[in-house]
């Protein structure tokens, strides 16, 4: 997280504050589910979303909250995932898909704030979205995949949401309408890159949209100071580079604590 | 007593929710577009967007400002049942085959998932952030409610406490959400608001425990599965938690109960020992307390047909047998 450094408190925030909603006296997340999540998967959708914001100025409180609600909505798919058709038992169902429904309430409950309820829209099409895409890879989980077939599914599965963070961050903030749009396909792009490098199969696109990244920082540096962009950047390509990036999937049976 | 009875003053509203659900689920996506059919044919109670609209019955009932949150709540309702299956691995649902053991459970949750999406729209249509709030503070008690029922099955050293912390959350809290926004929705004032809130809240306990209890003493065929569910999946129940307190045989059914894996006998002398307990009788003691509960505070509202409905309601939910 050191190359995140003009987002490197406000990142913390985030997680803070999702720790402090998720961990109740009621529920104690860590002893039902244990997520193993690389620094992509813990970072990533909320730094897009700050550092969007950052070119703007301060980080107000409306940001921070609505970089908590990328994340959650990450992490309840996420959470989702590992509930599998057929030999999965009722025992490895169970807590997923609960732990998964619980962060869409924690994710409804958030949306609720005042500054934020007006987006609920957008959020509700994004997740809509992201479920299209997941039943799109299922219907391919038996016939060959072209990378075409492949570009579409992790664009809805994954760059939807990212794309979403860079345009409703860049507008929530401020930025000029004009550049909007190099937001959103900056926020699109990495999340390509970021969905792609999941898949080993599929690493040869990473470089690719990263290049398209690159491009998008470079158009706005025209106009705009773009350090958090280009820092955001770095620390991908640093992630990648160490290949410290997970493509295993996570798995109810995993056992570490990634979530504070 | 059919429910078409019991909702007959808003049957035409009811019918106008069922077909703005219709429209709502015509989706693109081929699959969903399946799946939310399906789960649209397999039908339900519409007993959520029924205590909406008659709640709103006593106030300024405009249908179009209760659409959206009958909507809603029917919504996150089928979302929930859908996950649920794939939780308990529930092949059919009543009597049908449940979207898990047709299209397996990638397809449930992410079916499940949408749902809750286009519950988000509907809130949008509300365009109310404090009705919203509420709304929403209630999915995440529902699913704490479920995460605990998971937790502590097959425990036996469970109370009251813990067991009325389960049933409020799984069922009490969204019926009383159902009263308490038809009521807000219509303008009612504060003390009107509470009476619809606890109305719903009382009756949710009141049904969820004679849940527990017919699961115990129903007739199989009347019931539509076999008695003993909950027994066989470790839940443990109010009619259960009474039984192990005052029957002869505690430590017999405390074995039973906990045991993981049960023969049908098992089950069976489970059942029985149960039964012969005290623990029905009392739990029936406490779902009339409920019950009159429910009713006592509905006195305060105007004397309309839907004050009588909603007392017929109640009573039905005591006395039922399915």
């Amino acid at each position: 997280m050191a190359v995140l450094t003009s987002i490197q408190s406000e990142l913390q925030t985030v997680e803070i504050q999702m720790s402090k909603e998720i961990h109740s006296r009621s529920l104690n997340m860590e002893e039902l589910i244990d997520l193993q999540l690389d620094d992509f998967q813990r970072l990533l959708s909320p730094a897009i979303s700050l550092a969007v914001s950052r070119i703007a100025g301060p980080i107000s409180k409306t940001m921070i909250s609505m970089s908590c609600i990328f994340q959650y909505i990450f992490l309840a798919h996420y959470i989702h995932g590992p509930v599998k058709d057929g030999n999965i038992t009722e025992s490895d169902c169970q807590y997923p898909v609960l732990i998964g429904d619980f962060m869409f309430g924690q994710l409804f409950v958030k949306m609720c704030e005042k500054d934020l309820f007006p987006y609920v829209g957008l959020f509700a099409t994004v997740i809509k979205t992201i479920n299209e895409g997941i039943v799109l890879r299922w219907r391919f989980k038996h016939k060959k995949m072209t990378i075409k077939d492949y570009r579409i599914i992790i664009g809805k599965e994954r760059a939807s949401l990212t794309a979403l963070a860079g345009r409703l961050s860049a507008e929530v903030s401020g930025i000029k309408d004009q550049y909007i749009p190099k937001f959103e396909e900056f926020g699109y792009n990495t999340g390509m890159a970021w969905a792609a490098a999941e898949e080993s199969i599929y690493s040869f696109l990473v470089q690719e949209y990263l290049a398209k990244v690159k491009t998008n920082i470079n158009e706005l540096r025209e106009y705009l100071s773009v350090t958090p962009l280009q820092e955001l950047y770095d620390f991908f390509q640093m992630e990648i580079s160490k290949n410290t990036v997970s493509v295993i999937p996570y798995t109810p049976s995993i056992r570490a604590s990634a979530i504070r | 007593m059919k429910h078409y009875t019991l909702f007959k003053e808003i049957f035409a509203d009811l019918k106008k929710v069922e077909k703005e659900l219709d429209r709502v689920l015509k989706v693109d996506d081929p699959i969903l577009s399946q799946t939310c059919v399906s789960l649209l044919q397999a039908g339900g109670k519409r007993i959520r967007p029924g205590f909406i609209l008659l709640s709103g019955k006593f106030f300024n009932y405009r249908l179009e400002r209760l659409l959206p949150i009958a909507v809603a709540l029917e919504l996150i309702h089928m979302a929930t049942l859908v996950h649920d299956d794939v939780v308990d691995a529930s092949l059919t649902r009543r009597g049908r085959p449940t979207l898990t053991a047709g299209w397996g459970n990638e397809v449930s949750v992410a079916t499940g998932d949408y749902l809750l999406a286009k519950a988000l729209e509907q809130i949008v249509k509300i365009n109310d952030n404090d009705l919203s709030r509420n709304l929403a503070q209630v999915c995440v008690e529902m699913c704490q409610g479920e995460i605990q029922q998971i937790k502590c099955s097959y425990d036996v050293k469970q109370n009251f406490k813990q067991y009325y912390y389960r049933i409020k959350r799984k069922t009490a809290l969204l019926i009383s959400l159902c009263c308490k926004m038809g009521a807000i929705v219509s303008n009612a004032n504060k003390r009107e608001i509470w009476i619809m809130s606890t109305y719903g809240h009382c009756l949710g306990i009141a049904f969820q425990i004679v849940d527990d209890i017919l699961d115990i003493t129903a007739d199989p065929k009347t019931l539509g599965k076999p008695v003993g569910g909950d027994i066989r999946q470790g839940i443990i129940t109010l009619p259960m938690i009474l039984a192990l307190r005052d029957s002869d045989h505690a430590d017999r059914l405390k074995q039973l109960l906990a045991k993981r894996f049960k023969s049908e006998q098992e089950v069976g002398e489970a059942v029985h020992l149960i039964q012969q307990s005290g623990g029905i009788k009392e739990s029936i003691i406490i779902v009339d307390r409920y019950i009159h509960k429910a009713i006592k505070n509905l006195y305060e509202l105007p004397p309309i047909p839907t004050r009588d409905a909603l007392i017929e309601l109640a009573q039905f939910v005591g006395e039922r047998s399915y």
